[in-house]
């Protein structure tokens, strides 16, 4: 269980059972002390009853030794001593009753709860009240004590009644406080999932709001309008990208006409030549940088379109060598290839040219003259493989590991040289990841890089 | 004479510098509405078209075109997407050029598309039939039944050249080299969609085709009978 809940649940607990304890021993307390004044009341008022028959018919009256099952009286003389009594239990225990001591003294003395051995050795309970009395000319002091079974009885029952009451009500807290606590964590668990949701980049989330007055639909609300605040801005963003890579190409139009046709006309000066030849190339990066961000853009946002077809690998990757050869022969370098005929694969083929031709562009640049690039097929039984293997400057293992990032580049001057966008191999990544496609890279500083892209067979 | 629509003046006239060198007569429209006009009443040999143009975009001005002219277009799109340069295609453009372009390639696209008919000249046939399809290389005219179909140049290329050998797969690369004429790297949909286009001018059901076959995971051929 989520502990915010299990928080909740034990806070409604402890708050009901400690109500629910104080209230307990409030009633039990108040019943008791009720009892008390009762037997009391009642005991005082025989006592008075009984000094009244003494008074007029003196000790012989046979009220004073008629057997009560609840109560039993005693007279004594003021020393302590027995004078008459209706009991049927050995008294002589009873003289040391506090009760009688302190009637000796001279006070009414009531004492509610004494416990007493009686004759079978069993315990009772006993209310007892003792007072002195002058009647005729003598001392007396009338002993009466009544048992306390129905009053222990009662509280017992009290008792039970408040520990029943109380097992319901942690029970029924504990369904409640489930409940309640659950009208807290549901909005909140949604919320969370709102979080998560957006946070894999579905902007377009939104949290249900439960209640719109609590502190939690509040959230709710706050949250629900950053969304769309981060909705507003990722559009502004997508659009902004998307305008500036669009609007660039109407300049940079201008700017690339231009050059190459003042370049065809000025053909005898060697240094408008080369300075011509590098705008041209400068326009031609700023381009590629416009197509490849507005490119990742779309893959950002789901709105690549991909093309599906049933094409053969090898076909694709036989023009993809071709379009690269023309670059590897200006380095001298030779790209053999061994490719296997029928490698139907459904596949978006220009984009599949593009992660042939990005992965073989970059063995190109960053291989030196006279080296051999090797591009290999493979087919296992659930995987078409093709293998990109150079000779080039490799890349360290600290590199390899960030070589799919978006602007990473491992070599600055050397990349800036051969003029990527340092988004290429993102882009390769993104096309692969829509195909279900893997790429494994294999590198060593100074010895070669090795590209491994497997496509599966499950995709025909 | 090549009619030039771009509302860019400073595209349009290094554009017309180019043309001019390599010997080609040219006009100028700066908005769509003149270039429409102009394409109707001029009739250009071929039309360079900017797509973003204030008010008709190239996209109209192409459709209004090939309502009553075949004349081949070339499309200057500064959209790079894949989607654009389809639907350009789709409603009868023979080609696109990405901006920012170079003057060079885009000669070379012009002369590409300007140059008609020559596998017909290497060829001694003069009339390819197949099925009820007849085709006359020397007055240029495919005809289904009795009905003649308009085709552009493009167009008539492609199914001449399949048709020449009747049967044999050709992979989408293979096409782009022989019909187009020139390196046209990474785009092999231009085939595709050209193809679409000649099948819905000459099959019953462009879905179920009976004459431009498709060869999965390969390329196009033509029925063999």
């Amino acid at each position: 269980m989520k502990s915010i809940k299990l928080k909740l649940i034990s806070l409604f607990v402890t708050l009901v059972l400690f109500v629910m304890i104080i209230a307990g021993a409030f009633v039990r307390v108040s019943v008791g002390l009720i009892e008390e004044t009762r037997a009391h009341e009642e005991l005082s008022f025989l006592a008075g009853f009984y000094a009244d028959i003494i008074h007029q018919n003196g000790l012989d009256d046979s009220r004073l030794r008629e057997f009560r099952p609840e109560t039993t009286l005693l007279i004594l003389y003021s020393d302590g001593t027995l004078a008459t009594g209706a009991h049927n239990e050995n008294y002589s225990s009873m003289f040391n009753s506090p009760a009688i001591i302190g009637a000796i003294a001279g006070n009414n003395t009531f004492i509610p709860w004494q416990e007493t051995q009686n004759e079978q050795g069993r315990i009772i309970i006993q209310m007892q009240y003792a007072t002195p009395v002058y009647i005729n000319g003598v001392h007396y002091i009338i002993y009466i004590y009544s048992n306390a079974g129905r009053a222990v009885e009662n509280l017992e029952d009290i008792s039970r009644i408040i520990l029943f009451s109380i097992i319901i009500a942690t029970s029924l807290a504990i369904f409640l406080g489930y409940l309640y606590s659950t009208t807290f964590t549901k909005p909140l668990i949604e919320l969370t999932n709102a979080a998560k949701r957006m946070a894999e980049g579905k902007l377009k989330t939104e949290a249900k709001v439960y209640n719109n007055d609590d502190e939690i639909g509040e959230l709710a609300g706050a949250f629900n309008n950053m969304a769309k605040s981060l909705n507003r801005l990722d559009t502004m963003r997508r659009e902004f990208v998307a305008n500036v890579s669009h609007e660039i190409r109407t300049p940079l139009t201008v700017i690339k006409t231009y050059a190459e046709t003042l370049k065809e006309e000025l053909t005898e000066s060697e240094i408008a030549q080369s300075f011509l030849t590098t705008i041209d190339l400068e326009v031609d990066r700023i381009t590629l940088l416009a197509t490849d961000l507005l490119e990742l853009s779309h893959f950002d946002n789901n709105q690549m379109t991909m093309t599906m077809e049933y094409r053969d690998l090898g076909q694709i990757l036989s023009n993809s060598i071709k379009q690269v050869s023309v670059l590897a022969e200006q380095k001298n370098q030779k790209i053999t290839s061994l490719i296997k005929e029928d490698m139907v694969c459904y596949v978006d083929s220009i984009r599949i040219n593009q992660v042939f031709v990005n992965i073989l562009s970059n063995a190109v640049k960053y291989s030196d003259e006279n080296t051999n690039i090797k591009v290999a097929t493979k087919v296992t039984k659930e995987k078409f493989i093709v293998t990109i293997k150079d000779e080039g400057i490799g890349i360290s293992e600290e590199d390899l590991s960030h070589i799919f990032e978006r602007f990473y580049r491992v070599d600055k001057a050397r990349s800036r040289e051969s003029g990527g966008s340092g988004l290429g191999l993102s882009i390769v990544k993104e096309i692969l990841d829509m195909h279900s496609a893997s790429v494994f890279v294999k590198s060593g500083k100074g010895i070669g890089t090795i590209f491994e892209i497997s496509f599966n067979k499950e995709n025909i | 004479m090549i009619l030039i629509v771009e509302d860019e003046k400073s595209i349009a006239e290094i554009i017309a510098f180019n043309l001019k060198k390599e010997g080609y007569e040219y006009i100028i429209a700066n908005d769509g509405v003149t270039g429409l006009k102009l394409a109707l009443e001029k009739n250009p040999e071929l039309v360079l078209l900017d797509i973003m143009m204030p008010g008709i975009d190239g996209f109209n001005v192409c459709k209004k075109i090939r309502q009553s002219s075949e004349v081949p277009i070339i499309m200057l799109t500064a959209r790079s997407e894949e989607v654009d340069k389809v639907l350009g295609l789709e409603i009868g453009a023979d080609d696109y050029v990405t901006k920012p372009f170079s003057p060079r390639e885009l000669m070379a696209r012009v002369k590409a598309n300007l140059r008609k008919r020559q596998i017909e000249i290497i060829d001694d046939e003069d009339i390819i039939t197949s099925l009820d399809i007849t085709i006359d290389l020397k007055k240029y005219t495919v005809t289904k039944g009795n009905t003649q179909i308009s085709l552009t140049s493009r167009e008539f290329d492609l199914i001449v050249f399949l048709a020449k050998k009747k049967g044999q797969v050709f992979s989408r690369e293979q096409l782009l080299e022989q019909v187009w004429g020139y390196e046209y790297f990474g785009d092999a949909r231009t085939v595709d969609v050209t193809i679409r286009r000649l099948r819905t001018k000459i099959e019953e059901a462009p879905e179920n085709p009976q004459y431009v076959l498709t060869k999965r995971g390969v390329g196009y051929y033509f029925v063999s009978e």
